[in-house]
């Protein structure tokens, strides 16, 4: 580190610091001024996540304003020939960012723990991985700021790396989706995002830390922490490179390194195009889709013109995209043929303390196994719907109606990996619960469409394990019945209507 | 004393400098020409430390001058295009000079003065000669060893560039610094330059002792009685050859007496001796290897 390099930021940027440090304190520290002392603990928490958020704001920003004077030739020819060598600059800068970044979060949240008389063990735990945090930031956003060779550029990479994780999350969700029956719910999508962003792996440690204070476990996870050292250490790897061992001359000129536009267009391009080819392939879906496979080749030329700043159709560039549609078809055809890469069979049913099997079909109610939409269905249709909750662990005497359920589970599975035409207005829902009787928590989600409705002797069947309810504005102004009160009512109904 | 040992530097796949070789000698005030695109401010500020080598050594009285900080901070370089912080005033830009560099508070007044420049002065309000002053300035408060100028000479009007010279052959004197100026104004470099250097082709082409160089390549006006052979002037190093009839207007070098007396044997009714001037010599050297860009 170059200590007069640092005096002279330090010195140069006062005003600055000083305004943004007033600004810091006067946001975080507003719930103080604004809520009664009676919810100082709660405004400490409030001011705690306000400063923290904001002090990871600065390393987003300041990278991309101290760092700016390498993208511009005149300023680079001023920096780069000063004494000082090009390693002590880069970290001398980053101390400074990641120093200043902390100093925000340390002020207004060390004067909120004096006022709130409490936290401070907490306080303590929080500063330190804010330190860590912001230096690890600082690193990995000079990174994406220098991979491009432009100021506009790298606020760009910066901006599109950073949203790349919550791309991915878009892009898995969607996919599993399409190709996983059944699949509702999974942590898959978020886990990813969670892991390949920098900033939530930053915010779950800081809220675990957080939760500590209010009571709850502490969740501290070290592969988070591992993964956070991991990113800081890249980003060192990659500045070695980026900024060292930089060709200065690269200043001002087009972004046509690797990593920056290339690479940032074809992930993107390529989380498109596995979201276009997730359906079942065939000639008929290709040519449904066709028109969007060709709006998005056209935008990925033109992207590819604006970062090159020329008109240029290159053979290279139509040959990565074909092989980025190609690669997309393969991903989805492993995911049909796998069946969801084997995840549409991986449901479990001994989790947590109930297994809930929930239907619903709207139907005809003279017969509820019928749902077809005729011109008079409206004038006498019916909601039915089954709601089974068996405790976990499962009981012997249960085994009937979960092997119907599961009978129907398959059967729903294997029809959606057959192409069989999707039905609607009938679902058959399987889910666990957690907390009965107390806070209830739904997870391990599944929902099937039905191609073969309950029949009227199944629901009574189901009726002995858990709940049946018919609503049919029809026969009783539309306030649900069980199944046996909805039998009667439409006997009389009919009997009524000869 | 500035040396430069086989140093290569390229763009992408356009090779600039090729093993280029370069001795500056301490006190000396050394023009660096060629023609637009020829690497004069690539060497600039590949001995400033702003771009990295691809091979080669820069050395300034022993030490590298990319990796030594202590020697670069005993090099000012100011570039062709300078920066200037928005909103920033001459006296907020000594900060950066004031810490980083050995600054000199006494030698700032004073050329504060001598250039006319103010403290409170608006950088972006000045004109395009005020900020070459105040570039100028800041330069010469850190006191270098080494002096490098890209273009930063052009553009000063005569009184400014008077007294910057006058600066120059004081700071020579006193203290046996070591000038590179690189312009296009050759009328200009001959005026301040001892010694120059011409770049091409990635090298240093021609090189020495500018008075000495000017005394070894003439121009010489001759009348023939009758046309001369084509081996006539065989034996001569002729950089540019043009006549009308039986006037020739030949610029040769070598000795002046061995080019006249050459001559002489071809029993001329009429022989004047010219002297080039600096850009004449330019032009020449560069014509005589057959470029012809400027």
């Amino acid at each position: 580190m170059n200590r007069k390099y640092l005096e002279y930021l330090i010195k140069q940027r006062k005003t600055a610091c000083l305004f943004f440090g007033l600004l810091v304190c006067a946001i975080s520290l507003s719930p103080f001024i604004t809520r009664s002392i009676d919810s100082w603990v709660i405004n400490l928490n409030t001011t705690m996540e306000t400063a923290f958020v904001l002090g990871t704001v600065f390393t987003f920003v300041l990278p991309a304003v101290l760092l700016a004077w390498v993208h511009s030739r005149r300023s680079a020819d001023l920096y780069l020939a000063l004494p000082v060598k090009r390693k002590d600059l880069l970290i001398t800068t980053t101390v400074f960012i990641a120093l200043l970044s902390w100093i925000y979060f340390l002020i207004p949240t060390a004067i909120a723990v004096l006022l709130s008389r409490s936290g401070l063990q907490m306080w303590l735990a929080c500063s330190v991985f804010a330190l860590f945090f912001y230096t690890v930031m600082t690193l990995f956003n000079s990174m994406l700021y220098l991979i491009a060779n432009n100021i506009f550029d790298g606020i760009v990479m910066m901006g599109a790396y950073s949203l790349l994780p919550v791309a991915v999350f878009g892009v898995i969700s969607a996919f599993l989706d399409i190709c996983v029956a059944g699949l509702r719910s999974t942590d898959l999508p978020v886990t990813v995002m969670r892991w390949l962003s920098p900033t939530g792996l930053g915010a779950m440690i800081y809220n675990n830390l957080l939760a500590a204070s209010m009571n709850r476990p502490l969740a501290f996870k070290a592969g988070y922490f591992m993964a956070l050292v991991a990113y800081g250490l890249l980003a060192s790897y990659v500045l070695k490179a980026e900024f060292i061992d930089r060709q200065s001359e690269r200043a001002e000129q087009v972004s046509d390194r690797f990593f920056s536009y290339p690479l940032v267009i074809n992930l993107y391009a390529l989380c498109i195009l596995i979201v276009l080819s997730a359906g079942r392939l065939s000639l008929q879906y290709l040519r449904n889709h066709l028109i969007w496979y060709l709006i998005l080749l056209l935008i990925y030329i033109v992207a590819m013109f604006i970062y090159r700043r020329r008109i240029q159709v290159r053979l290279k560039d139509l040959g990565v995209f074909l092989a980025g549609i190609l690669l997309s078809f393969a991903l989805s055809a492993a995911a049909w043929g796998t069946r969801g890469f084997g995840l549409a069979d991986s449901y479990r049913l001994e989790e947590g303390d109930a297994l809930v099997y929930s239907y619903w079909a709207t139907v005809d109610m003279y017969d509820l196994t019928n749902r077809e939409q005729t011109e008079d269905f409206w004038s006498h249709y019916a909601d039915v719907s089954v709601e089974v909750q068996l405790p976990v662990p499962l009981k012997e005497q249960d085994q009937p109606v979960i092997g119907f359920m599961e009978e129907k589970r398959r059967d729903a599975i294997n029809r959606f990996y057959e192409g069989d035409e999707i039905h609607y207005n009938g679902w058959l829902q399987i889910y666990n619960q957690r907390g009965i009787g107390e806070k209830t928590e739904d997870f391990n989600y599944w929902q099937y469409n039905m191609k073969t409705l309950f029949t009227e002797e199944e629901l009574k069947q189901l009726a002995e394990y858990g709940t049946v309810t018919v609503y049919a504005p029809e026969i009783n102004d539309g306030e649900p019945l069980s199944l046996e009160e909805f039998l009667e009512a439409r006997e009389a109904y009919i009997h009524d209507h000869e | 004393m500035l040396k430069i040992e086989n140093l290569y530097k390229s763009f992408k796949d356009k090779d600039v400098l090729k093993g280029l070789e370069l001795q500056v000698e301490d006190g000396s005030i050394f023009g660096l020409v060629g023609v637009n695109g020829a690497g004069k401010s690539t060497l600039l500020r590949l001995i400033a430390g702003v771009y990295r080598t691809d091979g080669g050594r820069i050395e300034l009285d022993g030490k590298d001058t990319y990796l030594e900080e202590e020697t670069r901070g005993r090099i000012a370089f100011v570039s062709d295009e300078q920066y200037w912080p928005i909103g920033s005033t001459v006296g907020s830009l000594k900060l950066l000079y004031e810490t980083m560099y050995g600054f000199d508070e006494e030698a700032y007044r004073k050329y504060l003065d001598v250039f006319a420049l103010k403290e409170n002065m608006v950088v972006t309000n000045l004109s395009k000669g005020n900020k070459r002053r105040l570039a100028l300035l800041f330069a010469l408060s850190v006191h270098p060893k080494l002096l490098l100028l890209d273009e930063a000479y052009d553009g000063l009007e005569p009184l400014a560039r008077h007294r910057f010279k006058q600066i120059l052959t004081e700071l020579i004197e006193d203290e046996g610094i070591s000038v590179i100026i690189s312009s296009h104004n050759l009328k200009e470099l001959e005026d301040i330059c001892d010694s120059f250097g011409i770049l091409e082709d990635g090298r240093i082409v021609s090189y020495g002792d500018l008075l000495q160089s000017k005394e070894l390549i003439n121009k010489y006006q001759v009348v023939f009685k009758e046309e001369p052979t084509e081996n006539a002037f065989d034996g001569l190093e002729i950089l540019h050859k043009e006549n009308e009839g039986r006037v020739y207007r030949l610029v040769i070098r070598g000795k002046e007496e061995d080019v006249v007396t050459k001559l002489n044997g071809l029993n001329p009714v009429l022989l004047d001796v010219l002297q080039v001037n600096f850009e004449e010599l330019f032009i020449y050297e560069l014509e005589s290897r057959g470029t012809d860009n400027e």
